[in-house]
């Protein structure tokens, strides 16, 4: 017997996937704004992270600076809300998306050309970069203090809610249906013919290279796609938060995202969504026990690295394979 | 032209080691052939000189009629000549089937395709199946590749070069690392596989007996030159080959 | 005019030594273990903490002549040495064979444990030991007034530099610790115990991070998350220098704090973005630094 992973695994999840959805769309019936709003959070980041694994998990590019594209994302509404008055939510994610794949685009261009470690820290120094003009040009971005983010009105419609009414209501499910189809997107990206050449070039750039990929170019792609997904999720950040602040593209929220994807497990499909979630609501109960929650993160990340390397859903795997190995020992011995 | 690769009078030397001396060549098509010689003889520096992971001093490789003496070996994989590697050369964390796969889509241009599942190119995974299959590797389909027996990794790796439809495969001690029980059984394979593919082979076998059983024809040689080729049955009668300890 | 372009240059200097006490643990790390040390700024703090402790605790209210600070801070920096001594063999060797981002992972969370454990013991005050600073006074050199500790840290800069070429240079030590990093596996078959030797050239990382810290500590005062910044300097001195080369720390550091010198000079919001802007424009450039070598572990 043997793993099957892919789309036949997941014609047989379906029920499971569907009882998800309904359960997914049934919660703000139950649950407390403060869980819908972490819930949004989770779900946002998760995008994030799937996005980003494309280029890391899949393509095997360790990047510190993805952070800069949520960021940017983020900014886009903030910016159009406060200098071109625009507040109409079309306008805000299709800006964000243009603005963010934009950026990808080019910086992933430079960086590309080179590997491992180097292409880690000129992604670090771009984000940073970033960073610091937002800090720093106080007079439009008003550096620290951040830019408020009003609700946006829908298709013309201003929604006359509170903002508590508006993000347990229309904005949790604009929220679900983005995750939900970016994450179908992500599937389809993960076992497609790019994704599965992604993953070679992972593995074996040199010799995927003679096959004739242009591996450079290929890389290029797989950068591009992860700025798309992470300004999306940036823009429905600065709606769900109200407020943008360049802490949104710092180093160190670049490396909770690549936390995220390890935690889960960055070689696996649902590893990074998995992860993002779970950290979520690890860092947020991590805060409420205890003023001193960096230990508890940082203890579980060595733990997790050192006895966990395949994360969350690789530990699942592991277990799985292991089941259907006792399983054919237990047949061997009968016959 | 009835010779589908030539090499006129290759020379490569790195410093004051003449590693291939004035080497001359010539392969018939759809031929196996073998190349045998002591260490330093110079064979995988005539292969990697024939794939272009090296250029030669001075000399010529002709294929197909074509000087591509300085083509980039990314170019002579597209016109038909590839390699497989002596040190197993895989994709260690894809499955058997994807890094066969990756190859066949990559060779039919359909590896930029990021919006609809690999799974919908059934040909692409038919052809897969079907290589898999002459390399006896069917059964592994599913598994990973680094967890395959090394004889099967070397299969593999010759597998990923089949993949690209060469006319020309060189195969680098296709059987180094398996065991002397297993050998045989690999070669019976790959020639098999590639006399169905009607793929010209050049292999260099360190085993003699493997080396003067399994080829066509045999070259031999020593000191940076071809010393011997022919029927193996003649070659192994040569005093040169004789002298080199080759000899019945 | 001279007055303050030469004010600028030496407080240039005095920064660009900051810079190289800053940075230099993190490349020696880097350079022969190949481990990029995220949780440098955590020992840099450690320095602080460590050196702030026993200067209240011998000078200020114990018998020790103020003059004891010159020591003091060096011994810090050993004490801090000491715990990295439990670090190499428990935590970061099991990683050296790893992927980078497992590596940079489990320094990361060493980051946030270490930042909360000095957060325990310290909490969140802001400590200040201006006895320390200003008992060395003002020095004028060539009509310009600077404070005495300032030139002490660019005079510990290139004394500590001399140290570390001595003991990587000329000792012993220093050479099987080069060659262990240049040809790991042939080295081990000549009867040299490389784990050691990792551990050594770790603590001696460490104590370098945390002189960092502990040098600097009278001038920088000490409050919360005040490993950050040494941190990502570090990494862009670094990576302007040379990744692996001490040479290229030194050098590198001093191009930065020229050139940040300069910039907060005509444009005092730069600051920081040039710096990124200058790490981005090497990197794009000459990826290996100035000095770096090309053949980087990594």
């Amino acid at each position: 017997m043997v793993i099957k992973i892919g789309p036949s695994v997941l014609r047989a999840r379906l029920p499971i996937l569907m009882i998800i959805i309904i359960l997914l769309f049934i919660v703000p019936l139950v649950a407390p704004s403060y869980q819908i709003f972490l819930l949004s959070y989770g779900l946002l980041l998760a995008i994030t992270a799937l996005g980003y694994n494309i280029l890391f998990g899949q393509t095997g590019l360790l990047s510190f600076g993805h952070a800069a594209f949520f960021g940017l994302g983020a900014y886009a509404p903030a910016f159009l809300t406060h200098y071109a008055g625009i507040r109409s939510l079309e306008v805000w994610i299709i800006s964000s998306i243009i603005f963010a794949t934009l950026v990808a685009a080019v910086i992933g261009y430079l960086c590309v050309r080179y590997t491992k470690i180097y292409f880690g820290l000129l992604t670090l120094a771009f984000s940073m970069l970033f960073y610091a003009l937002l800090y720093k040009f106080y007079w439009v971005t008003r550096g620290d203090d951040g830019l408020y983010v009003p609700i946006p009105s829908i298709l013309g419609f201003s929604i006359p809610l509170s903002k508590s009414a508006y993000i347990s209501g229309p904005l949790y499910y604009i929220i679900i249906v983005t995750s939900l189809v970016l994450f179908a997107f992500g599937w389809v990206i993960y076992n497609s013919p790019f994704g599965k050449t992604l993953q070679a070039i992972r593995e074996n750039s040199a010799r995927i290279e003679f096959l004739g990929i242009p591996v450079k170019r290929y890389k290029w792609y797989a950068f591009t796609l992860s700025g798309f997904f992470g300004g999306i999720a940036g823009c429905l950040f600065g709606i769900l938060n109200g407020h943008v602040n360049p802490m949104a593209l710092h180093w160190i929220f670049s490396g909770e995202i690549v936390f995220m994807c390890v935690l889960g497990g960055h070689r696996v499909f649902l590893g990074p969504i998995i992860g993002a979630i779970l950290f979520t609501y690890l860092k947020t109960y991590a805060i409420t026990l205890t003023v001193y929650w960096q230990i508890i993160l940082g203890s579980s990340l060595i733990a997790l690295v050192l006895l966990f390397p395949g994360g969350i859903m690789g530990w699942a795997e592991r277990l799985m394979r292991k089941r259907s190995q006792g399983e054919r020992k237990s047949l061997d011995v009968h016959t | 032209m009835t010779f589908i690769l030539e090499c006129e009078n290759l020379k490569k030397y790195f410093g004051e080691v003449h590693a291939v001396d004035g080497a001359d060549l010539q392969l018939r098509r759809e031929e196996t052939t073998s190349i045998v010689g002591p260490n330093g003889a110079g064979k995988t520096t005539l292969i990697n000189l024939i794939t272009g992971w090296l250029t030669p001093d001075t000399g010529k490789v002709i294929f197909d009629g074509r000087d591509i003496t300085h083509r980039s070996p990314h170019d002579r994989v597209k016109l038909g000549v590839t390699r497989s590697f002596q040190l197993v050369n895989l994709c260690d964390g894809l499955s058997v089937l994807d890094n066969i796969r990756v190859a066949i889509l990559a060779r039919r241009r359909l590896a930029g395709i990021f919006f609809s599942l690999v799974d919908r190119y059934g040909y692409v995974s038919d052809e897969a199946f079907q290589l898999l299959k002459q390399l006896g590797l069917e059964d592994h389909a599913n598994e990973l590749a680094t967890t395959l027996p090394h004889g099967d990794k070397k299969l593999l790796d010759v597998g990923l070069a089949l993949a690209t439809q060469p006319k020309l495969l060189l195969l680098d001690e296709p059987t180094s690392g398996v065991s002397t029980r297993e050998k045989s059984g690999v070669m019976d394979i790959i020639v098999s596989v590639v006399r169905d593919r009607k793929v010209t082979t050049l292999m260099i076998e360190h085993d003699v007996d493997l080396a003067f059983s399994y080829g066509t024809n045999v070259i031999v040689m020593s000191q940076g030159t071809v010393i011997a080729t022919g029927k193996p049955g003649e070659v192994r009668k040569i005093p040169e080959v004789v002298a080199l300890g080759y000899g019945e | 005019m001279e007055t303050l372009l030469f004010s600028l240059f030496i407080n240039g200097l005095v920064f660009s030594s900051m810079l190289f006490l800053f940075s230099v643990g993190l490349n020696l790390i880097f350079g022969y273990l190949g481990v990029l040390n995220m949780a440098h700024g955590s020992f840099y703090t450690l320095g602080v903490y460590t050196s702030m402790a026993l200067i209240t605790m011998t000078v200020l209210k114990g018998p020790l002549p103020i003059v004891s600070i010159f020591p003091l801070v060096l011994v810090a920096g050993v004490v801090v040495g000491l715990f990295g001594l439990a670090v190499e063999p428990i935590l970061l060797r099991r990683v050296y064979k790893s992927e980078h981002a497992v590596q940079l992972l489990l320094t990361y969370g060493l980051l946030l444990v270490i930042d909360d454990v000095c957060k325990i013991i310290w909490g969140l005050e802001l400590y200040n030991v201006p006895e320390a600073y200003y008992f060395l006074g003002s020095v004028r050199v060539l009509d310009t007034a600077f404070p005495g500790y300032n030139l002490f840290i660019l005079f510990s800069c290139f004394a500590l530099a001399l140290l570390l070429w001595i003991i990587l240079y000329k000792t012993m030590f220093g050479r099987t610790a080069r060659a262990i990093a240049e040809h790991r596996e042939m080295v081990s078959t000549l009867g040299v115990n490389s784990p050691l030797f990792f551990t050594l050239i770790f603590v001696l990382g460490i104590v370098f991070a945390a002189w960092g810290g502990s040098i600097t500590m009278p001038m920088l005062g000490i409050f919360p998350g005040m490993g950050l910044d040494p941190l990502i300097l570090s990494f862009i001195v670094i990576t302007i220098g040379g990744l692996g080369s001490l040479k290229g720390a030194l050098i590198g550091s001093f191009v930065v704090g020229i050139i940040r010198s300069i910039g907060i000079g005509l444009f005092p919001e730069i600051d920081i973005a040039i710096i990124y802007l200058i790490m981005a424009v090497i990197l794009l450039i000459r990826p290996s630094g100035l000095f770096g070598r090309k053949e980087i572990v990594w």
